[in-house]
């Protein structure tokens, strides 16, 4: 049952990391059609995004992983 | 320390004028990211008292993470969309900029001169509390109306670009009305120097033109020597009228009644729009001084010329001052 579950899982995140490519693609690839400080603004949103993404994705594997160890 | 550019972004001149939709645009998509974060709350909460799994809690933090990472990826996209969707207003064109949806990106610039008229409206309670309107900007382009939407204070938008608009035209046609020059140049001498035609195909076409009477640019386009859009961009050069797409265009009784049907098919001209300075702008296909004395009296007011397909013209006069035989017929 946990394969099947850890397969959805995986797939899931490989859509979400999908999407946060699409993300980045644009603004790397628009942000020139923006004046230079929106377009510095619009990089440090791409940052800003990958970061609190980063966050929330480390926290729920660290705290996944507690639970699991301790189950 | 020097300022490091970390953009390649266009060089937009440091007067233009940017805008973007006012921030409570984005009220929308950001009430949907709550009402998905709420979704997912009950999801994960009714998961856990269904749910009867070894690893139970472990699994509904991990997907719950993933629920967020992309709830928070849906919110960032949509502020891509607001965001890079800008229009800039420089002294000579309106620019439009926008991400239309996935890796589609569509940018659309038009000078100025080209504007006809400039109007907002403001409509919603949002629109009204938050001082917001869409402001259309209607053009004698392929584009027809641009619309700006969200501006905040959009009459004060539309005072500015009109500004802007009164003084591209302005500077086009002098104080107010075309100038016109003497013609220098000829059409054979501005096609061969642009190396659009040969020497030998212009006097072939020149001694044919000696026993047709046709027009040189006729005889040109229908030998296939050069193309519609070459003709047009060469009698541009030749009369320093600018050129004008007729293909989408609508032209107002007010306007028609300008000019009689008489000059208009004389001279096979069309008149188009008065623009903001009282200037009625006129399209034709060729430029002589019979024809501008000859329309600025008809018309009674200063006169601007702009370029035109023939083709299109002559349309445009069949269906806008038919002549009499014809309208028997319809």
């Amino acid at each position: 049952m946990d394969i099947i579950i850890l397969i959805m899982y995986l797939l899931l995140l490989g859509l979400v990391a999908a999407y946060s490519g699409v993300i980045a693609y644009h603004i790397f690839k628009y942000r020139h059609q923006l004046p230079n400080a929106d377009a510095q603004k619009a990089t440090g949103m791409l940052w800003a995004y990958l970061l609190v993404g980063g966050v929330i994705v480390a926290l729920s594997l660290i705290g996944g992983f507690i639970y699991w160890w301790t189950a | 320390m020097p300022e490091i550019i970390t953009t390649n972004h266009h060089d937009y001149p440091e007067n233009s004028l940017f805008y973007r939709q006012h921030p409570v645009s984005l009220l929308v998509p950001t009430l949907i990211a709550l009402g998905l974060l709420i979704a997912l709350v009950f999801t994960i909460s009714a998961m856990a008292f269904a749910l009867n799994l070894v690893h139970r809690d472990s699994w509904l933090v991990l997907f719950s993470g993933l629920g967020l990472m992309a709830i928070w990826s849906y919110w960032v996209m949509q502020w891509i969309f607001w965001y890079f969707d800008i229009w800039v207003v420089t002294q000579e064109k309106l620019i439009d900029s926008q991400l239309v949806n996935f890796f589609r990106h569509r940018r659309i610039e038009f000078p100025l001169r080209q504007v006809q008229d400039i109007t907002y409206n403001t409509t919603g309670l949002l629109a009204s509390l938050f001082k917001c309107g869409d402001v259309i900007v209607q053009t004698a382009s392929k584009q027809g109306a641009v619309r700006l939407m969200w501006i905040y204070r959009p009459q004060e938008a539309v005072e500015v670009i009109s500004a802007l608009v009164k003084q591209a035209t302005n500077e086009l046609y002098g104080a107010h009305e075309f100038s016109h020059l003497p013609v220098k140049v000829k059409l054979g001498e501005v096609l061969v120097g642009r190396n659009l035609l040969s020497e030998d195909n212009l006097t072939a076409a020149l001694a044919e033109q000696h026993t047709t009477r046709e027009k040189l640019g006729q005889i040109l386009i229908r030998k296939e020597l050069i193309t519609k859009g070459d003709l047009l961009s060469a009698l541009s050069a030749q009369y320093q009228v600018p050129q004008i797409d007729l293909t989408y265009t609508d032209i107002s009784q007010d306007v028609l009644n300008c000019l009689t049907a008489e000059v208009a098919h004389k001279y096979g001209i069309i008149p188009l729009h008065k623009n903001t300075n009282g200037v009625l702008e006129v399209a034709i296909t060729t430029l002589s001084d019979d024809l501008v004395r000859e329309v600025r009296e008809a018309c009674g007011s200063p006169v601007s010329f702009m370029l035109g397909d023939e083709s299109i013209i002559q349309g445009l006069l069949q269906k806008y001052y038919p002549l009499p035989n014809q309208s028997a017929r319809v």
